[in-house]
């Protein structure tokens, strides 16, 4: 645990005027990216990454926890006014959002999406501040061996439990740690699979990998479906009934249960690698509709407690989600894989050693993060119509622009066309990976670890001997790996 | 062709390429070392031999959900194709021609026929561009 004055130091950090700026300026974004179905808060941070080298680390961080925080709640808004979630996470909004956006009360319903998900993401926020450093300080206990015995056991979850086949989740992951191999090897220096391109001596690039795979492989297929679909027609806001306009205090309280359900659903889940907000969304949805309506409508037609829950819990997991990023150095999700590319950026290595080495910017971004709930709240009540207006935005502008920002982003954090060139590749890739099923955020987890994976993995054989069944002198690394089996049998029977 | 099909050919196609890279990507790729636990081939040909098998699994026990359409698929490999024109172009003519030219061949890709968007598109992305990265940022573009 890292002493106080360096906690405060790092908390006072958070709150400079530039900060607090460039939270803002990440929340709003977050938000107006959010609004705009098929761009997102993912997309926008896959984005906005390689711009964010010229910022100090902890605006750059905090800038993009405010884009992924802002657009946990901008997906609700076209969930709830035009039936087409913004996000996926925002998907169980739809269920009762949209139906009281069509009982003439579209305003009540995503200020209630704002308040639950302003109080889920709180709520996260708090648990990881709390759990983080003592499981980073749990994590730094353990040996190569051990390390090893963890990333095989977070290999066999994350693959489990990301899209719907354990064997295309094993497969994406192990091609992933296959790209992880390209570039000097660890243990002999010798280069390997650079196909005579020196660019690739220190391996691929992650970010032109991840900008690669998630931003443009998605910005192509939405060209594609721009091309075929049309505009969806929007519900107005405008209605001069004030009860319909906001959510009383009796309202919120009437949701209490609901949405600390749901923050506490999306804070376990978040916890958990692999397990995304939209299976929390759900999950929480179903446990609130179990205790009944409360002398609300039937699920389903706009009940208050079915946005709460689903929006508390959807939200929660953002900050849960950082607890293995931080506590044991393992991405649980899209957006803390992407929060990995922006500290290496910065020549930051994430992992549990960032609470002995960069313990002020940690507990920085962990003020930045708790600023940016107050931001979401205040931002998102001033300008819900803004973003009811952004949902209109043309396709034909956002994605061409989207994509050359992605061209010139990578080009400046990889220096040069090659790296641009390693994007298109990794988009094609990738493109084919989400149309045949294979989960593509396992591939770029894997191909983050991968590297480490390989260390350990010769670290582990010199301690052990060269005897693989040596690892039952380590009782922690052995119960991991019985853990990873049980996984694999279990996952693999209920998905196959 | 069904989802069950789709998903055996990923499955050959992944096996294919284990075996590939087990039997040419490999040997051509890595040095030969003759020390040390863990040789530059050994984890390469480990992920080889375990893409091969599990290809082999997905193709005799096809599972998953499939989301391929070719119409989409088309569009993107034009899209495709048009950006690695764009890369080319980026490093022969610079940044300033080559981005409205590409902007715009995109435009035509999604069919906007709405000339202030394609303006929009054409002039104020490349622009925006432009003035954040070169003068703001003081860094050169291609």
């Amino acid at each position: 645990m890292p002493e106080i004055s360096i906690i405060l130091a790092g908390f006072a950090d958070a709150f400079t005027w530039v900060n607090l700026l460039f939270v803002m300026l990440g929340v709003a974004a977050g938000q107006m990216v959010g609004a705009i179905p098929g761009i997102g808060p993912i997309m926008a941070m896959a984005i906005a990454i390689p711009f964010t080298f010229a910022l100090d680390p902890l605006v750059a961080i905090s800038f993009l926890v405010g884009v992924n925080k802002g657009g946990l709640f901008g997906g609700a808004i076209p969930a709830i006014l035009i039936n087409t979630p913004g996000t996926p996470d925002a998907a169980a909004t739809t269920l009762d959002g949209h139906p009281l956006a069509k009982a003439g009360k579209p305003v009540k319903a995503t200020r209630m999406a704002l308040f639950a998900s302003v109080t889920g993401d709180t709520v996260s926020d708090i648990v990881l501040i709390t759990l983080a450093a003592p499981l980073a300080g749990l994590s730094l206990q353990m040996g190569p061996v051990e390390i090893l015995a963890l990333m095989i056991f977070a290999f066999s979850i994350i693959s489990g439990l990301i899209g719907d086949s354990l064997i295309k989740g094993l497969i994406a992951a192990v091609a992933g740690l296959l790209l992880a191999t390209v570039g000097l090897d660890p243990e002999h220096g010798t280069p390997r699979f650079y196909f005579g391109y020196f660019e690739l001596y220190d391996g691929a690039s992650l970010v032109a990998v991840a900008i690669g795979m998630l931003a443009v492989a998605e910005i192509f297929r939405r060209i594609a479906a721009a091309r075929r679909a049309g505009p969806q027609p929007a519900i107005s806001l405008g209605n001069d009934d004030p009860a319909a306009q906001r959510v009383s205090w009796a309202e919120y309280w009437g949701c209490r249960f609901a949405i600390a359900r749901g923050a506490a659903i999306g804070t376990l889940l978040g916890a958990i690698p692999g397990i995304g907000s939209t299976a929390a969304a759900f999950m929480s949805y179903s446990a609130t509709k179990k205790t009944g309506t409360g002398g609300g409508p039937e699920f389903g037609q706009g009940n208050l407690r079915g946005i709460a829950a689903t929006e508390s819990a959807n939200s929660a997991v953002m900050g849960a989600n950082l607890i293995p990023l931080l506590g044991i150095g393992i991405p649980g999700s899209i957006g803390a894989a992407l929060l990995i590319s922006a500290f290496k950026i910065h020549g930051i290595q994430p992992g549990p050693l960032l609470f002995q080495t960069q313990a002020r910017l940690i507990y920085g971004l962990f003020g930045a993060m708790l600023m940016a709930n107050l931001m979401n709240l205040l931002i998102g009540q001033v300008s819900l119509r803004l973003w009811a207006r952004v949902i209109r935005a043309p396709e034909s502008v956002i994605f061409p622009a989207a994509l050359l920002f992605c061209f010139v982003g990578v080009y400046l954090s990889t220096g040069g066309l090659f790296g641009v060139g390693l994007m298109l590749v990794s988009a094609c890739v990738g493109y084919v990976m989400m149309a045949f099923g294979y989960p593509v955020i396992v591939f770029i987890i894997a191909f983050f670890l991968g590297a480490g994976f390989e260390r350990a993995l010769s670290q582990s054989l010199v301690i052990l001997d060269g005897n693989p069944l040596a690892v039952v002198q380590h009782p922690v690394a052995l119960a991991l790996l019985i853990l990873a089996a049980v996984t694999v049998i279990w996952l693999s029977r209920g998905r196959g | 062709m069904g989802q069950k099909s789709i998903n055996r050919l990923s499955g050959v196609a992944v096996a294919l390429f284990g075996a590939a890279m087990l039997l040419w990507i490999i040997p051509a790729h890595t040095e030969t070392v003759s020390y040390g636990w863990v040789k530059p081939d050994t984890l390469p040909k480990a992920c080889a031999w375990a893409l091969a098998g599990l290809g082999l699994i997905q193709a005799l026990l096809p599972k998953g959900e499939v989301a391929l359409d070719g119409g989409e698929f088309v569009i993107v490999a034009v899209a495709a194709v048009l950006s690695a024109g764009a890369i080319w172009a980026l490093g022969k003519i610079g940044f300033l021609v080559a981005a409205p030219v590409f902007a715009a061949l995109l435009i035509a890709v999604i069919r906007e026929r709405r000339i202030g968007w394609i303006a929009a598109t054409i002039i104020g992305a490349p622009a925006l561009i432009w003035v954040v990265v070169d003068l703001l940022l003081g860094r050169p573009l291609p």
